[in-house]
C-alpha cells in the first residue's frame, strides 16, 4: 500500500511538474466569469507601473465589462527568457524593456497589429504609426509593411548635473564666456553648446571642450567638488558615456553608420565622401568623434575627476544614485552623475529617505537636476546639432500572438497610445515615449525639473536621437563575438587589447587618448576585417 | 613457457565448457513445455514503483544531458538565421565555419588568449597551492590538532553558504573593508585583479577537498599508524610515507577532474561580475558561459560558435584527461 501510494505520488509529481507552468485565465482571486480579462506583463524597471495602473483604471471605468490585470516582473520579461517562456505565461500583452524584435517576429510570438497601428486613433487625426519616431517606425515596420510591436519608451543617456549646485556655486557660464563664480559682472547665461539663447535647457552650460575643462578644474581645485560619479557595476555605463560624446561630435547621420554600415562619410582631411558598406566599415574606426570622446575620458581619469568607488563592482547604479543624492547633505559634494533618463524616477525612494533625515528641501521634485549636452569641439568640427543616444530603442509594447483577447488588447494598446495615454505616461514617470505628442501646462506642472528639462531637449528641433541598441544590420547578430561591444571601444596597443577606455586610463600610464584611438584602427584593420567579414560583403 | 601453455589449455577448457552449457540450456528452452508467464500483483506493484521512481530522473537525464549534448554537437555545424529565428546546417563549404571563427579568435584575439592563460594559471595555482594546503590542513585535522573541530567548521563554512553569498561577501570585504586598510582596491587594480580571483577560488574551494581528504585519511588502518608511531616516525614521515600514498587515489580524482574542468571553470566570475567581467579577469569557461547565458543580446546566434568551441575543448581535454589519469595510475605510490 505504501509503495502504491508512493508510486502514485511520484507519478503525480511528474505530471504536475510538466503541467504546472500552464497559465489559467480564471486563476485569479474573485474571478468574475461575466467579465473579459486582459492580462498585461509589465517590465519592473525604473518606470514602475503607476502609469499603467492609472490608464487601466480609466479604461475599465469606460469599459465596465473589462478587467485588466497587471503583473510586474524583471527576469521573466527579459529578452530570451520571455521569448522561450511567453507561451506558458499567457499574458495578452507586454510592456518590456528590451527585446530582439526580429527573433520574436520570426518565431511568431507577436500578434500582427498593423491595423491597430496604422488606422487613426479615436478622436485624433493620426495613427500610432503617424506619431511614431521616424527612425523607430522604419525599424519596427517589417519589409512587408507590417507592425508586430511598437516602441515603448525613450531614455537618453549621458551626464546629469545638479542644477541647485550649479546655481549656488556659479558654475554656469555667463554671456561674457566666463564662469559666473569667476565673473560676477553678469548673471546672464551664455547660449550653451547649441549657441541658441532661445533654447534655455542648455544655456550657461560649457559650450566647448575648453570651457568644460575649465569648469572641471574650477570644481575640483577651487571648490573641492567631485565632478563625476558613475556605477562600477555596469561597464556599459562608461562605454555609453563615451559613445554619447562621440555621437554628438559626429551627428546622427554619420554616427548611425556605425550600426547600419550603409551610407557615406567624409573622413578627416578628405574633400569627398567615401561610400560606406559592410565591405569597408572598418574605416569608421577613424571617426574623429571617438578621439574627441577619448580626450574627455583621459582628462576625467587622469585628473581624478570622479568618486573613487566609480570603478568598484560593488558600486551599483542604485548606490551611485544614492551617493550622488546624499552628497548634498553629507560628505564630498558630487556635481554630476552618468546615468540614463530613468534615474530620477528609479531613485525616488532615496529622495524620501533623505527627506526623513534632512528636510523637505531634498524632496523628489524639489531638488533640481538637468541633462548636460556634450560641449562642442574647440576647432568647430563637431556637428552643430545635438545628437543624443538612447539605449532603449528596443523597448516595446506588443500583443502576444496567442492572446485570447486580440481585439480587446488592440483597443487597449490604442488607448495607451492616444495623446492622453502618452501624456499620462510622461506626467507620471517623467520619461518620454518616442511619439509625437504635446504636454499640457497641467502635465508640466506635475513633472520634476529634470523631467521637464529632458522633455525640452528631446523635443528641440535641433535634437536628434541615435538608437544604440538596435540591430540595424544582421552582422551585429551573427558576429557578436567579433563585433559586439568590441566594435565600439576595443583598442589594440602594442599587442595588448583594451576595451574599457576610462578604466584602462586609470591602470595604464602609457595609454592616452591618441594611442588608444589609433589602437581602435588596429583592432579593426583591413586585414582583420576582410578575414572575418568577407562573407557579408556585397 | 610451460605456464603459458597450461594457462592457454585452461582457457580452451573453460570456453568448451561454456559452449556446452549454452547448448544445454538452449535445448531445455526449445523442448521444455512452454508455460504462460504471469506476474503476481506484488511483482507488478514493485515494477510500477520502480518505473515511477526512475522515470523522472531518466527523463531528465535523457533530455538535459543526452539531448542537450547531441543538440550541442549538431549546433556546432549550424548557423542562426535572423529572418526565421531558426538554426540551419551550414552549407558544405561552410560546415566548419564556427570552428574556423573560434580558432581565428583564439589566435588573433588577445582577450581570448588572456582567457586561455588565465584558465591555465588557475589550474596550476589550484594544483600547486590549493592541493598541498588542502592536504596539510586535512592532515592536521585528521591528527586532531587542538581546536580541530573549530577549524573544520571554519574551513567548511564557505561550502555551507551559497556560493553567490560567499562571493558577494568576499567582494564587499575586498572592495570596501580591505581597500580602506591597504589604500587600493585589489579587484579593480589590473595588476592584482586576477590574483585576487585565484585567491578567492582557492579559499572558497577549501572546504570540500578538506572534507573528502579527511574522510579518506580516517579510513587508513589504525594499526598501520600505530605501528609507525611505535617505530617512532615523525609526523612529516607519517604524512609522506603512510597517509599520502594511501589517499592518493582520492587525490587522483581531484587532479583528473581539474584537468577535465580546465576549459569550463568560470572561476566564480559570474557571481562577481554577472556578464560584465573585465577581459583581464576572464577564463575560457566564463567567456563561453556568458556568451550564451545573457538574455539581452544576440545570444542565439552565438550558440553555434560556443558549441564549436565546446567541441574543440572536449577534443583537447579528453586525451589530456585520459593521459593524466593513466600516468597518475601508473605512477601512483604503492600502498603496499
Amino acid at each position: 500500500m505504501i509503495r502504491k501510494t508512493t508510486a502514485m505520488i511520484l507519478c503525480a509529481l511528474m505530471v504536475f511538474s510538466l503541467g504546472g507552468c500552464q497559465f489559467r485565465r480564471d486563476d485569479v482571486e474573485e474571478y468574475d466569469p461575466t467579465k473579459t480579462y486582459l492580462y498585461i506583463g509589465n517590465y519592473d524597471g525604473g518606470l514602475g507601473d503607476e502609469w499603467l495602473l492609472a490608464l487601466a483604471e480609466e479604461y475599465m471605468a469606460e469599459h465596465t465589462d473589462v478587467i485588466i490585470r497587471i503583473e510586474n516582473d524583471k527576469d521573466r520579461f527579459a529578452d530570451a527568457t520571455l521569448l522561450e517562456q511567453m507561451d506558458n505565461y499567457g499574458y495578452d500583452m507586454y510592456f518590456v524593456n528590451a527585446v530582439t524584435y526580429s527573433n520574436y517576429v520570426a518565431r511568431g510570438k507577436m500578434l500582427n497589429i498593423t491595423d491597430a497601428v496604422t488606422t487613426d486613433l479615436d478622436g485624433e487625426n493620426e495613427s500610432i504609426a503617424d506619431k511614431m519616431n521616424p527612425t523607430l517606425r522604419e525599424y519596427y515596420q517589417t519589409e512587408d509593411d507590417q507592425f508586430y510591436a511598437v516602441p515603448f519608451f525613450d531614455s537618453i543617456f549621458g551626464t546629469v548635473y545638479d542644477v541647485d549646485l550649479f546655481e549656488t556655486e556659479g558654475f554656469y557660464y555667463n554671456e561674457n564666456g566666463n564662469l559666473m563664480c569667476d565673473d560676477p559682472t553678469s548673471d546672464v547665461k551664455s547660449a550653451g553648446p547649441d549657441g541658441k539663447m532661445e533654447t534655455e535647457y542648455d544655456n550657461g552650460l560649457p559650450a566647448t571642450y575648453s570651457q568644460w575643462e575649465n569648469l572641471m578644474h574650477t570644481m575640483k581645485y577651487d571648490f573641492s567638488i567631485i565632478p563625476y560619479i558613475w556605477t562600477g557595476e555596469y561597464t556599459y555605463y562608461r562605454y555609453r558615456f563615451l559613445t554619447s560624446i562621440w555621437a554628438d561630435y559626429e551627428g546622427k547621420a554619420d554616427f548611425d553608420l556605425n550600426m547600419t554600415f550603409n551610407g557615406s562619410y567624409t573622413f578627416d582631411g578628405d574633400e569627398t565622401a567615401t561610400p560606406i558598406s559592410v565591405n569597408n566599415a572598418y574605416l569608421l574606426q577613424q571617426q574623429q568623434g571617438k578621439k574627441y570622446a577619448l580626450d574627455y575620458a583621459e582628462y576625467i581619469v587622469r585628473n581624478g575627476l570622479y568618486v573613487k568607488t566609480s570603478f568598484d563592482g560593488t558600486n551599483t547604479h542604485m548606490m551611485a544614485q544614492r551617493s550622488y543624492l546624499d552628497s548634498a547633505v553629507e560628505g564630498d559634494r558630487i556635481a554630476m552623475i552618468i546615468e540614463g533618463g530613468w534615474w530620477e524616477n528609479e531613485a525616488r525612494s532615496f529622495f524620501d529617505e533623505i527627506v526623513a533625515d534632512s528636510g523637505e528641501e531634498y524632496a523628489f521634485g524639489t531638488r533640481r537636476f538637468a541633462f548636460m549636452p556634450t560641449p562642442k569641439s574647440d576647432d568647430g568640427k563637431s556637428d552643430p546639432d545635438t545628437t543624443l543616444i538612447s539605449s532603449t530603442g528596443n523597448s516595446v509594447a506588443f500583443i502576444a500572438a496567442n492572446t485570447a483577447e486580440p481585439e480587446l488588447a488592440k483597443d487597449f494598446l490604442r488607448f495607451v497610445h492616444s495623446d492622453h495615454g502618452l501624456r499620462t505616461f510622461t506626467r507620471m514617470t517623467g520619461a518620454i515615449r518616442p511619439y509625437d505628442y504635446e504636454l499640457e501646462e497641467g502635465d508640466l506642472a506635475e513633472m520634476t525639473h529634470y523631467a521637464k528639462n529632458m522633455w525640452e531637449i528631446y523635443h528641440s528641433e535641433d535634437t536628434e536621437i541615435s538608437y544604440v541598441t538596435l540591430y540595424y544590420n544582421d552582422c551585429f547578430v551573427q558576429e557578436a563575438s567579433f563585433l559586439g561591444s568590441n566594435w565600439w571601444w576595443k583598442s589594440t596597443v602594442n599587442g595588448r587589447e583594451y576595451l574599457d577606455a576610462m578604466w584602462e586610463f586609470s591602470q595604464e600610464p602609457s595609454l592616452n587618448a591618441e594611442n588608444y584611438f589609433l589602437g581602435l584602427q588596429t583592432t579593426f584593420s583591413q586585414s582583420v576585417w576582410n578575414n572575418r567579414m568577407s562573407k557579408y560583403f556585397d | 613457457m610451460k605456464n603459458a601453455f597450461s594457462r592457454c589449455l585452461e582457457k580452451i577448457k573453460s570456453a568448451c565448457y561454456s559452449v556446452s552449457v549454452a547448448i544445454h540450456s538452449a535445448k531445455r528452452k526449445i523442448f521444455k513445455k512452454s508455460r504462460p508467464r504471469t506476474m503476481s500483483s506484488r511483482r507488478r506493484g514493485e515494477l510500477a514503483f520502480f518505473i515511477a521512481l526512475v522515470a523522472y530522473p531518466l527523463a531528465q537525464f535523457a533530455v538535459f544531458y543526452i539531448g542537450v549534448n547531441i543538440n550541442s554537437v549538431l549546433l556546432a555545424f549550424q548557423h542562426f538565421d535572423t529572418g526565421t529565428a531558426q538554426f540551419y546546417f551550414n552549407g558544405a563549404g561552410e560546415l566548419f565555419d564556427n570552428f574556423a571563427s573560434f580558432l581565428s579568435d583564439l589566435r588573433g584575439n588577445a582577450a581570448r588568449i588572456t582567457a586561455t592563460l588565465n584558465s591555465v594559471i588557475l589550474y596550476v595555482c589550484t594544483l600547486c597551492i590549493a592541493l598541498p594546503l588542502n592536504l596539510v590542513f586535512s592532515f592536521f585535522l585528521y591528527k586532531k590538532v587542538p581546536a580541530y573541530g573549530f577549524f573544520r567548521v571554519v574551513l567548511f563554512l564557505p561550502q555551507i553558504i551559497s556560493a553567490l553569498v560567499v562571493s558577494l561577501m568576499f567582494r564587499y570585504f575586498v572592495e570596501n573593508a580591505l581597500t580602506t586598510v591597504i589604500g587600493f582596491n585589489l579587484l579593480t587594480t589590473k595588476k592584482t585583479g586576477f590574483a585576487t580571483i585565484v585567491f578567492y577560488n582557492i579559499w572558497a574551494g577549501f572546504g570540500t577537498q578538506i572534507l573528502i581528504y579527511t574522510s579518506a585519511m580516517t579510513k587508513i588502518d589504525d594499526s598501520l599508524v600505530e605501528f609507525g608511531e611505535l617505530e617512532g616516525i615523525s609526523l612529516l614521515r607519517e604524512f609522506w610515507q603512510i597517509t599520502l600514498p594511501l589517499i592518493f587515489p582520492t587525490i587522483t580524482i581531484f587532479l583528473v577532474a581539474g584537468i577535465a574542468g580546465l576549459f569550463t571553470n568560470q572561476a566564480g566570475l559570474y557571481n562577481f561580475y554577472g556578464g560584465g567581467a573585465r577581459d583581464d579577469l576572464q577564463t575560457l569557461g566564463y567567456v563561453f558561459f556568458v556568451r550564451i547565458i545573457r538574455s539581452d543580446n544576440a545570444s542565439y546566434a552565438q550558440y553555434p560558435y560556443a558549441s564549436a568551441a565546446g567541441l574543440l575543448f572536449t577534443l583537447v581535454a579528453t586525451p589530456i584527461t585520459l593521459a593524466v589519469k593513466y600516468l597518475l595510475e601508473k605512477f601512483v605510490p604503492s600502498t603496499e
